[in-house]
């Protein structure tokens, strides 16, 4: 393929700068239906596996020593972790509203008390997708403004029209690269294109309009050159070792217009430290000044830090926090009102008092086993969830936690898709 | 017959006769101490039977503790049938067989049976064939067979010969055998029984709840028009009745028609019947009068894990405990002081004591009181303590033997969850304590240990020792802090048997101290239980001499007889004769082993399938120059390895660095880290305490939730909090 070859009637068929799409979600409600939101699953899954395989079929034929098929290697894993992203759509949302016009917890907590009832153990398995993907108010705010930045650029050729940048922050495990990656997977758009290959014959292409651009930064040492690559292959362009820096950049530009792209977003930025490389990312800043750009670190000040310039660039920041304390209870209160399980089981409660005295309960052994991180505290209840399900238990127990604590600690790579599909 | 039967009639009443030293005698009465009985002297030295040949008293406490045989019985008959018994051997089969209370007809079938089979077998030897033909088994069978009155055909006596050796030759087994399965079984349906067994055990049985008869027996009926006549049949629950069901048909908060749309769970539901009331009450009186009959129906109808997690409620035991050692609870505390060291009155060690008490009569039973945290060896001998009279060890401290007179083989022991896994040896000690059936076995009971409902009574105790000995001992901690500590091992002065002496003393105190739950002394309340029972009646070791050894702990698994011996931890053990069966048909013989912690120089083989000991086995590596044994404990042992280990050796050598000298300075060393590292693990927690299985006992009994608003308020500021860091 060409380093750079674009018809012209895709150049005159391209969207231009595409308005960024959110998570569309559903309110909670007394009315809702667990049996249509199951089938919807259930439909996302066997999709799921379908253009999952489709995408195994392609990775196999692969020559993983040609550059090219390398880098087509690159962006089926890519897609693939879009399609995981994709596979619960409507999160379900909780609000104050909400609450107040069912009338309470109870009100709410009833109907899926009984719906659940309803189903069979591998449906209230599969129900626990719900938890995949949880808007926490915290998400929601983190989308209001991505959706002011984008704003900012979007709004035509005004003094305000400017780039924006952002530094985003928290702890690993809080929801950084979820929303980062949730983001760029609802905002892909595939467009088959046809191009003449090196041999000049014409062949389909599957171009990428993609509105939001998500890369992990990659560890850079000796030159800027990977981080431009990782963006042309997250954008399924391909490009040749001899291309210079100056070139690729040249090329990301022209494929950012085409392809719409309206958010940069670079996860884990801390690995881009060397100064000369910041300002890389600065120059990239400066040739594409209306696109904001979002930096993710654990601790992303770190980043800004020492140069004056970048700092007043990416001068605003949001953090995620680790949820402990009354938030954890909170949080904890919310897995309770959505779980299959028929009992509650008291998950908010940090001390309980038993016969002998105060006793820790079960959201101090959360807190202390997973130091409040989403993540953890996702795959945790799940976990005892399905352990409780699978013994038929009414509730999740401290002993379950810990279970399905230990049980995660063995594999401490495992996601919450590998969990549930350990159970399909 | 149930436990609590056979505990009852074994034990030694007014009435009862007893044969010792070659006299025969009539117990007649109770003295006051419950303890000695006026016994008329019937017959002596197998004269004659005499009559009334005057009256002794006899110490039955005193009895069991002497080096004299003696034997009990509630008839004279009995006495003389067992006298036959002790010198024929095993034909105590028939008077279990007539006490299990089976059916007459087949306990003649059974009758039939052993007589014919034995008979046939004592005359096949008689056969001889006619002339002509060869000598075939089966003809020697035809032959014997023809030769009893009632003619069998060959095919039966075959089935016959099965059954005998199927149950060899056990007449109770064989009759058994024919009884229908349904036998004194309930024809109510399974459904309606779990529902009913079920409700009394949530609501009847419940500490909290305690609904009433009729209240209970209402929800049964609300219970049945909610499920449409349906509910679980333990038959279809294969993997055990499913908790999260139970729950949602007894909630009621969700629609039936939920349930029912759900296939799995409709599976498991069948039509049940609302059984009368009468039925109902009279079912319930059952479960109220024979805790033991109930406890043992639910086990076999549901399983012991549904038994363990709907009916375990400890405080019933505790209250319902109907005479002493029915139940009985076992637990340990640390008590809070330093003693020094005999020799240099240096070293100084914390105590624990291990303590049994009776739930009847809230008496101590026994007590060990030991300078590690509990063990086995910790619960092993706190049960010999209880089990044996006291009476020697109260008179050497100058205390009055009749002052504490509590003993007797527990009927059911309640036991910290913590020694669960040293279960095989406390189940071995159980069941051999029973001597083949000759007296009850123990019943090990390991409660959760979130089920300290029983805390109540013994923990209680614990709390008014602890408080006594504050006031009385110097070296007791007062107060937790650095300063508390330092000063409490400034002023340790006590020695191991100072404490000792100390909490005997508390505890004959105690048995003198009016319990305010019971209104009178745990004495008096063990007296009165006694009166009414009869003294508790207990192997001694002049009779059973073996039974010391089971009080040693068990090693884990089996252990065979190599050519060097028995090889344990690194040391070969050769058996003291040479004629001990290391191999039968089916290759090398596998035997229990227990090793006292005082003394791991020696250990003691025993059958597994149980019996006497089989023989006394001693390490080879450490025996002195003479050819003597030198004991050498456990904690030597540990120190040992420890040294070996410091060496660059393996740990299995230790025997090679068994030098006393070594060994104590490395004793005193480890001793002193150990204790600092204890310290260190026993700091009181900050905060609530971290108790997983309290808190899910907490919550599974509704003791601490949320309530709605709580939950309610918890939502809405999960929505309203501002997370900009």
């Amino acid at each position: 393929m060409p380093d750079i070859v674009l018809p012209p009637e895709f150049v005159t068929a391209h969207p231009g700068p595409a308005k960024i799409v959110f998570p569309s979600t559903e309110v909670i409600s007394p009315h809702l239906d667990i049996p249509a939101r199951l089938q919807s699953y259930h439909y996302a899954w066997d999709r799921w596996k379908v253009a999952n395989q489709e995408l195994m079929t392609i990775l196999v034929t692969l020559d993983p020593n040609i550059a090219y098929d390398r880098q087509f290697a690159q962006t089926i894993e890519i897609q693939r972790q879009r399609l995981e992203m994709k596979l619960q759509s409507c999160p379900i949302e909780v609000n104050a509203a909400a609450i107040d016009a069912a009338g309470g917890y109870m009100a709410l907590r009833d109907p899926v008390r009984a719906q659940c009832a309803a189903l069979t153990k591998q449906e209230k398995i599969d129900w626990l997708l719900t938890f995949r993907c949880i808007i926490t108010p915290e998400l929601s705010e983190f989308f209001t403004k991505v959706g002011t930045l984008v704003g900012y650029s979007q709004d035509g050729p005004s003094l305000l029209s400017q780039g924006r940048n952002l530094l985003l922050g928290g702890l690993t495990g809080t929801g950084k690269t979820t929303a980062m990656n949730l983001l760029a997977a609802l905002n892909e758009r595939v467009q088959k294109v046809l191009l003449l290959d090196v041999r000049g014959i014409p062949r389909e292409y599957s171009f990428f309009l993609q509105s939001v651009l998500s890369i992990e930064s990659p560890v850079l040492t000796s030159t800027s050159k990977p981080l431009w690559q990782r963006m042309l292959v997250e954008l399924n362009w391909r490009y040749s070792s001899k291309t210079s820096e100056e070139e690729l950049q040249q090329i990301l530009c022209t494929l950012f217009t085409v392809s719409g792209v309206s958010l940069l977003m670079l996860d884990e930025v801390s690995h881009i430290q060397a100064h000369r490389y910041r300002r890389k990312v600065l120059s990239f800043s400066n040739r594409k000044p209306k696109l904001p750009i979002i930096c993710s670190s654990c601790e992303p000040e770190k980043w800004t830090a020492g140069d004056a310039e970048l700092a007043g660039r990416w001068n605003d920041s949001f953090t995620f926090q680790p949820y402990r304390g009354e938030r954890l209870s909170q949080l904890l209160t919310y897995f309770e009102l959505l779980s299959p399980l028929p009992q509650d089981s008291g998950l908010a409660l940090f001390e309980v008092r038993g016969k002998s005295g105060l006793v820790r309960g079960p959201a101090a052994y959360v807190e202390e086993w997973t130091h409040g991180t989403m993540k953890n505290i996702t795959i945790l209840i799940a976990g005892a969830m399905i352990m409780a399900i699978e013994q038929n238990s009414p509730r999740i127990t401290v002993e379950l936690l810990q279970r399905a604590w230990e049980s995660i600690q063995a594999k401490p790579n495992q996601t919450f898709l590998d969990l549930l599909q350990s159970w399909r | 017959m149930s436990i609590a039967a056979e505990f009852l009639d074994r034990n030694i009443a007014p009435g009862d006769w007893l044969w010792l030293d070659g006299g025969i005698y009539e117990l007649t009465d109770h003295l006051d101490d419950m303890l000695s009985l006026v016994a008329r002297i019937d017959q002596v030295d197998d004269a004659p039977s005499g009559g009334d040949l005057g009256h002794v008293l006899i110490n039955i406490a005193e009895l069991f503790t002497s080096k004299t045989s003696s034997i009990f019985a509630k008839t004279r008959v009995e006495l003389q049938k067992k006298l036959v018994v002790k010198a024929i051997g095993p034909a105590a089969n028939e008077v279990i067989g007539n006490a299990v209370g089976m059916r007459q007809s087949f306990l003649d079938k059974a009758d039939e049976i052993i007589e014919l089979v034995e008979g046939v077998e004592k005359l096949i030897p008689d056969f001889r064939p006619k002339e002509g033909q060869t000598y075939t088994h089966t003809a020697a069978i035809r032959w014997a067979i023809k030769t009893f009155p009632e003619q069998r055909c060959l095919a039966t006596y075959y089935n016959y010969r099965r059954l005998y050796h199927m149950f060899s030759g056990r007449r109770a087994h064989i009759a058994l055998y024919f009884h229908r399965e349904t036998f004194r079984k309930s024809k109510m349906p399974a459904t309606t029984l779990h529902l009913v067994d079920f409700l009394i055990g949530r609501y009847y049985n419940h500490d909290e709840l305690r609904l009433t008869p009729r209240q209970v027996y209402r929800r049964l009926q609300q219970t049945l028009i909610y499920t449409n006549g349906l509910w679980i049949d333990p038959a279809k629950c294969l993997s055990g009745i499913p908790e999260d069901l139970l729950t949602e048909l007894d909630l009621k908060k969700i629609p039936f028609s939920a349930i029912k749309s759900n296939p799995e769970k409709m599976a498991l539901l069948d039509p049940a019947v609302a059984p009368s009331r009468s039925w109902f009450y009279a079912y319930l009186r059952h479960y109220l009068y024979n805790t033991e009959a109930g406890r043992q129906i639910i086990r076999e109808r549901y399983g012991e894990e549904y038994y363990e997690r709907e009916f375990l409620v400890w405080d019933h035991y505790a209250n319902r405990a109907a005479y002493p050692l029915e139940f009985t609870f076992a637990d340990h505390w640390e008590i809070a002081m330093y003693i020094v060291d005999k020799e240099g009155r240096a070293v100084l060690y914390k105590l624990w004591c291990t303590m049994i008490i009776d739930a009847y009569s809230r008496s101590i039973l026994g007590f060990a009181l030991l300078p590690h945290s509990p063990n086995i060896t910790s619960i092993q001998a706190a049960l010999k303590h209880a089990i044996f009279p006291k009476g020697d060890e109260l008179r050497a401290f100058g205390i009055d033997p009749l002052r504490w007179t509590a003993f007797g083989i527990l009927i059911k022991v309640f036991l910290d969850n913590a020694w669960a896994h040293l279960s095989e040896s406390l189940e071995t000690l159980g069941r051999e304590i029973s001597c083949n059936g000759e007296f009850n076995s123990i019943e090990l009971v390991f409660r959760p240990p979130y089920m300290a409902r029983y805390g109540g009574l013994i923990e209680r105790l614990f709390g008014n020792l602890e408080a006594k000995i504050k006031s009385l001992i110097p070296g007791v901690i007062i107060t937790q802090d650095k300063d508390g500590i330092a000063l409490a091992k400034k002023s340790a002065r006590y020695l191991y048997q100072d404490l000792y002496q100390t909490v005997l003393k508390l505890v004959v105190d105690y048995q003198h101290t009016v319990h305010s739950a019971i209104g009178m002394t745990p004495h008096e309340k063990w007296q009165e239980g006694i009166r009414n029972t009869g003294i508790p009646r207990i192997p001694t070791f002049k009779d059973y001499p073996d039974l010391e050894y089971r009080f040693y702990p068990l090693l884990s698994g089996s252990k065979t007889i190599g050519e060097s011996g028995v090889s344990i931890d690194g040391v070969s053990y050769r058996p003291d004769s040479p004629n001990t069966p290391r191999k039968d048909g089916n290759g090398l013989i596998h035997y229990q082993v227990h090793m006292s912690e005082t003394n791991v120089s020696e250990i003691h083989l025993f059958h597994v399938e149980g019996g006497p000991r089989v023989d006394r086995c001693v390490g080879t590596k450490l025996l002195r120059p003479d050819g003597s044994m030198r004991p050498i404990s456990k904690a030597e042992r540990e120190l040992a390895k420890a040294y070996a280990r410091d060496a660059n050796k393996r740990p299995s050598q230790w025997a090679d660095y068994l030098s006393v000298d070594e060994v104590l300075e490395l004793s005193a060393i480890r001793g002193e880290e150990r204790e600092i590292a204890d310290r260190r693990a026993g700091a009181p927690p900050n905060g609530p305490v971290r108790s997983p299985a309290q808190a899910d006992q907490a919550l599974a009994d509704g003791l601490d939730e949320l309530t709605e608003n709580q939950y309610t308020q918890l939502l809405r500021n999960f929505n309203g909090v501002n997370h900009k860091a």
